[in-house]
């Protein structure tokens, strides 16, 4: 209320003015603070929609242009665009004067969809657009059938046809739609299970075999290294490795041989396809095939069976096709024990010197200046970390490791090149202030008078912080822990430089000894988002994948605060209980 | 101490005793090695960093007799083997010596060219073969013929088993004499046995040409592709394609010729030229006097279509110089360039200085010269932007120099790796100097104080030798990162093909002879560019949203918004990167004009939005004041979405037509009058300003009138002026627009000298650029900012507000004028906080940036950031070499930047607890 003294006139009426309430500017702040949510929430619906659209079973469309082709696939996306004053002259001469018109009425837009074609050995293209002027015929044929299979030299990605026939050993023995699919469904399951034992014997049992060779060979280089190429010992070393060698190609032969008899049964069977690029039916080996289903007609509990597989394949399975089809096993695998072992490292040691300031070190500029530091650490970038961490960790102490312990295998770098443990180094450095500042928050937080009252029963310094302080403090330093999971979870820059791979051919904890392999290259959700996203030969094939991958990531790390949060007020409960 | 009570009658149970000492120890221990480890990051990159500033050692390491230094004839080219175990020198009588370096011993002698003295020669920079490297010569001769060499060191390893009787004793490190070479035992145990090996190859000229060859050069483009340029003495110049064939029974290469004319315009007065010089690009050719006078030919024989529509459009105007066909029955234009001269110019200072030497650096592009007056000179082609009145467009500049003292150069020499070069003196001075950076980086002197007749630089940089004859002369070197130093890592510098100096990154190139271009700024420049547009959108947002969110939000809703928006900051980065790369990038091209139309129509929707609400009743909007008013604004909010998405259209027509049509994209790109941009970018600015002057100078008298008027009045009023505040704003906008195109202003940069704008707030749009990136990162930094704006607004004593609200202030007041105030030194923090996130983000500007290294302050252009080149080019750098520790250089730029801007935070975070504790 504004009133000059004195006024002369009118009854005064206390009310604010309008003006000083500020309206508009309260609803730009409120304007804003709906951005922020809009974003977010836009975000997450975006991911969260595309992520799970990716597994749908889409319908199989066939359509026929105007020019005689006929391109059969799914559609993935459609788009308007402004044809060019040339495109709409052809086709004023193709089409005639309606067709322009038509556009023309749409104020110049057309629409145009994206199919996913497939078939790249015979078309040379994953991926067809389709100009609505352009269509003569739209169809979608009943025994239209999506084949997901692995690549066999030209043969890649996916592959949409008919089934016409099945054939064992070369001959027909169904004919017809219904009759080869049936032959198919029938023998497909055993198949898959050869094929399984096959990747199991050739993993495992080959493995074995490489993994002996290579001892063998080491154990020669070391023999060498210690005694020089002209020593008795290295004579010895040399025949008995001879000896060993001559074992394991006889083991070799056995095992080729099984695994020879399992392809040739399983490329006993064929199942033949007619497809829209050529006039002659394709086969394809069954072997080949991961999963096929004839997207038109099935019922909806087949195809939320199918998105089920789906799902399972990509959490459970290895990539293939370049990492843009298959699972993500190995990232997700990766990514955890890349975070265990950085949580192993980081929550003791940001412990200790939380204690260490907060309890042990004389209260001063000092450490004043060091909390500080320690602060400012939090806000270094984390590309910085991953500098550290090559030039430190894989250049430095790798190279001296190798040196010493693996001299061997030099010049091939053992552990003087990224790997699994360097990377939960660097991220246990990266997320340490995160856990000092938590932890030391949590420990003054505990009143003095609680500290005063354990040492007036005459316990210790370090009985009153084992029995007094840390439990009291343990949600700050739970709360650390897990936003430091969280942030490393996420955190991708300094992996690039300090051991994530696009393919990893190992796991890094595995059955051989010594079961954690920290020098190995892993795979890691968050490179792998950057690397499918960015550095992939099929970009559009890969998008959906990228999408899902991303939701798995955001599903990790939102997942990982929830229960920090949901651990901190179960913990802040029983203190307050007790 | 005296006594003070009774004895303590209790002992510490060993057990506790040690259990304390050790967690004592262990606690001390861990956590200062914890902040060690911690520190240790600073300390490592530094440690890194340090050497590139280091500067050259030169130490001098004997001097040696050698054979034939008492030899009349000159020596015209030396060598070194890659370990400096021998060298050899070619004098102009074909006298050929290889001797030993380090006791002079010769090891052997040959005469090459049979009592035949070359008119002339040349070696050009040493090539780079599977092999090895080679050093390629061609001979000219008084009978018109040419002789082409190669001086190959090749390398053996000789039987670890058996070796020969010369070298068996020798332990790890010794050398000795062995056939042709010499023989060094490398630290495995291997014998590592070098020599010089000399190859003659047939010249077969088809013309036969007998007059005199008086200057030859040879250019090899590629392991196919050789050129030999010839001055004979009748004054023919031309370029020979060479050709090399391998005789299948004798092994022997002849090299047969194909020829190019090249029209030379000689003067007799002049005399002959002293230097005939070929690009290695092939498209030039030098000739130079002694007194410095120069001709530059351009080389170029080819013919290239232009489609006669564009001819006749401009194209035209550019090749005026040329001949042009008009082939029939096509719709082309062809254009024949052919060789001809195409500038003259003077490569010595004064008129006395005469030149004494000339050769191409490594990468056959700078030329250095080296006269009398002790000057040594670098000259490049340069392609300027402004057409410099030659016919190619073309022209050469001196783009270093390094001044002499007087004393003519008498050798020069260059390195086989990179741009650095070696000059000897007729005082018997040395000089090695990195020439790109301008830098002398070692200087010495011969105590003889003979002139250096030749000079060497070691293939691996590490020794320079010196030819007298009084001796030869070896130093060792110690060159470090001579490639970068402080000024070229911030400097500009004259990289070659530029017209002046220029920050440039550019850290690796197709050839092994590229010219590495490390300077930081751009990656600086981007890292700033980066982080003010983020910062331009995530601070107001995160501020505004922050104080609706203390001040004006039901307290129910603060605390599940608040964490909302805190899961915002747990987002990996990699994920908005991805979303903005291949979503928002792609989507916001097509949509441009409406995304910038929203910009201003959301707030003004907002506005409007406010006015009305203020048209209900009292009653009602008091009830309604916390959770409806928050629904109101989250429904108004796509209204005004939606709205921008409908004008759009309407605004590019308004804004940014180009000849009548609607062309957002052809208006970026510089056609179109420059007013209406100026008018859009302008709209926000002077709605402020009328906004501002409204509330300055129309406030007091609204709040005068409107003394005795309803609520709803008021509201009436208020409504009017909103519409006369857009419709004021739009005026201005539209004046100072037009006036500043009047100008001859815009906002896209002026015209630069070939015809495109630069250097303008905005231009040509790629889709990944610097307002994706601002929108995604301030996207990113948002929760940082609110959480902490947040934290710091609704820390200010409850006890200040209600004594605000209780004096009758209304709640925006209270905000703006008690509780902001208080909270400034926590708002500032939050915001130095966010910056040093934005700072170092690597993800989203890695895939959202572009990541092309310029200099541009266009929002529609891309750029790169110091964290996404460490990202990208670190796994690829070779460890310790120049270019990884500029990359280490650039992460601690990086740190610093960081680390600055933290601590200002805590500092003032610091001040702004001390301050509530005095609350």
């Amino acid at each position: 209320m504004l009133m000059k003294q004195g006024q002369p006139k009118g009854v005064l009426r206390r009310r604010s003015s309008l003006f000083a309430r500020g309206e508009p500017m309260v609803w730009l702040t409120g304007g804003s603070l709906t951005l922020c949510l809009l974003m977010i929430v836009g975000l997450l619906v975006l991911v969260f929609a595309r992520g799970c659209s990716t597994f749908v079973v889409a319908p199989i469309t066939q359509i026929e242009t105007k020019d005689g082709k006929v391109y059969l696939g799914e559609i993935t996306r459609e788009d308007t665009f402004e044809p060019g004053p040339e495109v709409l002259e052809a086709l004023e001469k193709e089409q005639g004067k309606a067709a322009v018109d038509k556009i023309k009425a749409n104020e110049g837009q057309v629409t145009r969809r994206l199919m996913r074609t497939g078939n790249f050995e015979y078309s040379g293209e994953h991926f067809h657009w389709v100009t609505d002027f352009d269509i003569a015929k739209e169809s979608t044929p009943e025994w239209a059938v999506v084949v997901e299979r692995h690549a066999r030299e030209e043969a890649s990605g996916r592959f949409y046809g008919e089934p016409v026939a099945f054939r064992i050993d070369g001959e027909v023995v169904a004919e017809g739609n219904e009759a080869a699919w049936k032959k198919f469904l029938e023998l497909h399951p055993e198949i898959l299970e050869r094929r399984e034992e096959r990747l199991g014997i050739e993993e495992n049992e080959l493995g074995d075999i490489r993994d002996r060779r290579g001892e063998g060979r080491l154990e020669l280089r070391r023999v060498e290294l210690d005694h020089g190429k002209d020593s008795e010992q290295y004579r010895q070393q040399q025949a008995r490795q001879t000896e060993i060698n001559k074992k394991i190609d006889e083991d070799k032969l056995a095992i080729d041989e099984k695994i020879r008899k399992l392809i040739e049964e399983n490329e006993r069977y064929q199942i033949d396809f007619e497809i829209t690029q050529r006039d002659q039916p394709v086969s394809l080996y069954l072997t080949d095939i991961v999963r096929a289903y004839p997207a038109n007609q099935l019922t909806s509990g087949e195809k939320r069976e199918v998105y089920l597989s789906r799902w399972g394949e990509f959490l459970l399975d290895e990539p293939r096709e370049a990492n843009q089809e298959g699972g993500v096993y190995p990232a997700i695998f990766g990514t955890v024990i890349m975070t265990l072992i950085m949580c192993i490292l980081v929550v003791p040691f940001g412990v200790l010197a939380a204690l260490y300031l907060r309890e042990y070190a004389k209260q001063g500029t000092l450490v004043s200046i060091v909390r500080i530091a320690v602060n400012n650490l939090a806000g270094v970038p984390s590309i910085v970390f991953g500098v550290f961490g090559l030039g430190f960790f894989c250049y430095i102490v790798g190279a001296n490791i190798d040196e010493l312990f693996y001299a061997e295998k030099l010049p091939n770098p053992t552990f003087g090149k990224g790997g699994i443990m360097w990377a939960s180094f660097t991220l246990a450095l990266l997320t340490l202030p995160v856990v000092i500042v938590a932890t030391e928050e949590a420990l003054a937080a505990v009143p003095n008078s609680m500290r005063e009252g354990s040492y007036a029963c005459g316990a210790s310094k370090w009985q009153t912080i084992q029995r007094i302080v840390l439990p009291r403090a343990m949600p700050g330093v739970i709360t650390g822990m897990i936003l430091a999971v969280a942030r490393g979870a996420g955190e991708v820059a300094p992996l690039m430089l300090v051991g994530a791979v696009k393919l990893a051919p190992e796991l890094p904890v595995d059955g051989t000894f010594p079961f954690i392999h920290g020098e190995r290259s892993f795979m890691h959700l968050g490179f792998h988002i950057f690397d499918v996203g960015f550095q992939s030969p099929n970009a559009e094939a890969a998008k959906p994948m990228v999408f899902t991958t991303t939701l798995l990531l955001i599903f990790i790390v939102v997942s990982l605060n929830l229960v920090g949060i949901w651990v901190r007020g179960r913990l802040r409960k029983q203190f307050v209980g007790t | 101490m005296g006594y003070t009570g009774r004895t303590r009658e209790r002992v510490t149970k060993p057990g506790v005793r040690r259990a304390e000492n050790i967690a004592r120890f262990l606690i001390g221990a861990g956590g200062i090695g914890t902040i060690v480890a911690v520190s240790l990051i600073f300390f490592f990159l530094v440690w890194v960093v340090v050497p590139i500033f280091g500067g050259a050692d030169i130490e001098e390491a004997g001097r040696t007799e050698y054979p034939g230094r008492a030899e009349t004839s000159p020596v015209i080219k030396t060598g070194m083997d890659e370990h400096r175990l021998f060298t050899w020198a070619l004098r102009k009588n074909g006298d050929l010596r290889v001797f030993r370096l380090d006791t002079g011993e010769q090891i052997v002698q040959r005469d090459v060219f049979e009592n035949a003295e070359p008119t002339c020669w040349t070696f050009p920079p040493v090539t780079k073969t599977l092999e090895g490297s080679k050093q390629e010569a061609v001979f000219g001769f008084a009978d018109g013929s040419l002789k082409a060499a190669e001086f190959k060191i090749q390398t053996k390893w000789l039987f670890e088993d058996d070796p020969p009787e010369e070298v068996k004793d020798l332990k790890i490190g010794e050398r000795a004499q062995y056939q042709q070479g010499m023989v060094q035992v490398t630290p495995l145990g291997q014998y590592r046995y070098e020599y010089l090996e000399v190859a003659f190859k047939d010249v077969e000229d088809d013309e036969d040409d007998s007059s005199e060859v008086v200057l030859v050069d040879f250019s090899r483009q590629s392991e196919q592709d050789t050129y030999i340029g010839v001055l004979r003495k009748s004054g023919a110049l031309a370029i020979y394609a060479a050709e090399e064939t391998e005789n299948a029974f004798t092994g022997k290469i002849t090299i047969s010729l194909s020829k190019y004319d090249l029209p030379a315009e000689l003067d007799e007065a002049r005399g002959d030229p002293k230097f005939l010089k070929m690009l290695g690009t092939g498209t030039g050719v030098f000739l130079v006097w002694p007194d410095g006078f120069t001709q530059r030919y351009d080389a170029r024989y080819m013919d290239f279509e232009v489609k006669r529509a564009d001819w006749d459009a401009g194209v035209k105007d550019e090749w005026t110089e040329y001949e042009a066909r008009f082939p029939e029955g096509r719709d082309v234009v062809v254009v024949e360039i052919r060789p001809r001269l195409a500038e003259t110019f003077d490569l010595v200072r004064d008129a006395e200085g005469q030149i004494t030497s000339a050769l191409f650096l490594n990468g056959k592009t700078t030329l250095l010269v080296g006269d009398t007056t002790g000057d040594v000179r670098a000259w490049f082609p340069a392609k300027p932007k402004a057409k410099p009145g030659t016919i190619d467009g073309i022209i050469t500049v001196n783009a270093h120099s390094f001044e002499g003292s007087g004393t003519p150069v008498a050798s020069l020499s260059v390195s086989q790796r990179t741009r650095m070069a070696a000059a000897g003196f007729a005082n018997g001075d040395v000089k090695v100097f990195q020439v790109t950076n301008r830098e002398v980086l070692a200087a010495a002197t011969n105590q003889s104080g003979d002139a250096v007749t030749a000079i060497a630089i070691s293939p691996k940089e590490n020794g320079l030798l010196a030819l007298t004859p009084n001796g030869a002369y070896q130093w060792n070197l110690e060159l470090g990162h001579p490639e970068s130093n402080v000024s070229s890592l911030f400097g500009k510098v004259w990289y070659e093909g530029l017209e002046s100096s220029a920050h440039v990154w550019q850290s690796t190139g197709g050839t092994d002879d590229f010219e590495p271009k490390m300077g930081l700024m751009p990656l600086v420049f981007g890292t700033i560019k980066a982080t003010l547009y983020s910062i331009i959108i995530a601070a107001p947002l995160a501020f505004l949203a922050a104080i609706f969110t203390t001040e004006f939000l039901d307290p129910k809703l603060r605390s599940p918004i608040k964490s909302t928006i805190e899961m915002m900051a747990s987002l990996p980065s990699v994920v908005l990167g991805f979303l903005a790369a291949l979503v928002l990038a792609p989507f916001v091209k097509t949509v441009l004009p409406a995304t910038l139309a929203a910009v201003f129509l959301v707030p003004v929707t907002l506005i409007v939005g406010a006015r009305l609400w203020q048209m209900l009743p009292t009653r009602l909007s008091i009830r309604w004041s916390r959770t409806p008013r928050f629904v109101a604004i989250l429904l108004t909010f796509p209204l005004g979405l939606l709205l921008a998405i409908g004008v759009g259209g309407l605004m590019e027509r308004i804004f940014f037509s180009v000849d009548g049509e609607p062309d957002i994209m052809a208006w970026l790109n510089g056609a179109g009058p420059a007013s209406g941009g100026w008018q859009f970018l302008l709209l926000p600015m002077s709605a402020l300003i009328v906004g501002f002057s409204l509330v300055r100078f129309a406030g007091p008298w609204q709040r005068e009138i409107s003394v005795q008027w309803s609520r709803k009045q008021c509201a009436l009023f208020d409504m009017g002026k909103v519409l006369f505040w857009l419709a004021a704003s739009f005026g201005l906008a539209m004046l100072l627009g037009e006036l500043f195109a009047g100008m001859g202003l815009d906002a896209r940069g002026a015209v630069g000298p070939d015809g495109q704008r630069e250097g303008g707030l905005v231009g040509s749009y790629i889709p990944r650029n610097a307002m994706i990136v601002g929108f995604v990162m301030g996207f990113a930094v948002v929760p940082i900012i609110y959480t902490l704006a947040e934290d710091a607004l609704s820390s200010v004593p409850i006890a200040l507000k209600e004594g605000s609200l209780g004096a009758g202030a209304t709640p925006w007041q209270t905000a703006t004028r008690i509780v902001i105030p208080t909270a400034m030194s926590g708002l500032f923090g939050a915001l130095m906080v966010g910056l040093g996130r934005a700072v170092g983000e690597t993800m989203i500007v890695l895939m959202a940036a572009g990541n092309t290294a310029i200099m541009d302050w266009n929002v529609f252009n891309g750029f790169r950031t110091l964290s996404a080149n460490i990202a990208t080019e670190l796994p690829e750098a070779p460890k310790d070499e120049t270019h990884y520790r500029v990359l280490f250089l650039a992460a601690l730029v990086l740190f610093a930047m960081t680390f600055v801007i933290n601590t200002m935070a805590e500092v003032v975070r610091r001040i702004f607890r001390r301050r509530f504790a005095e609350l």
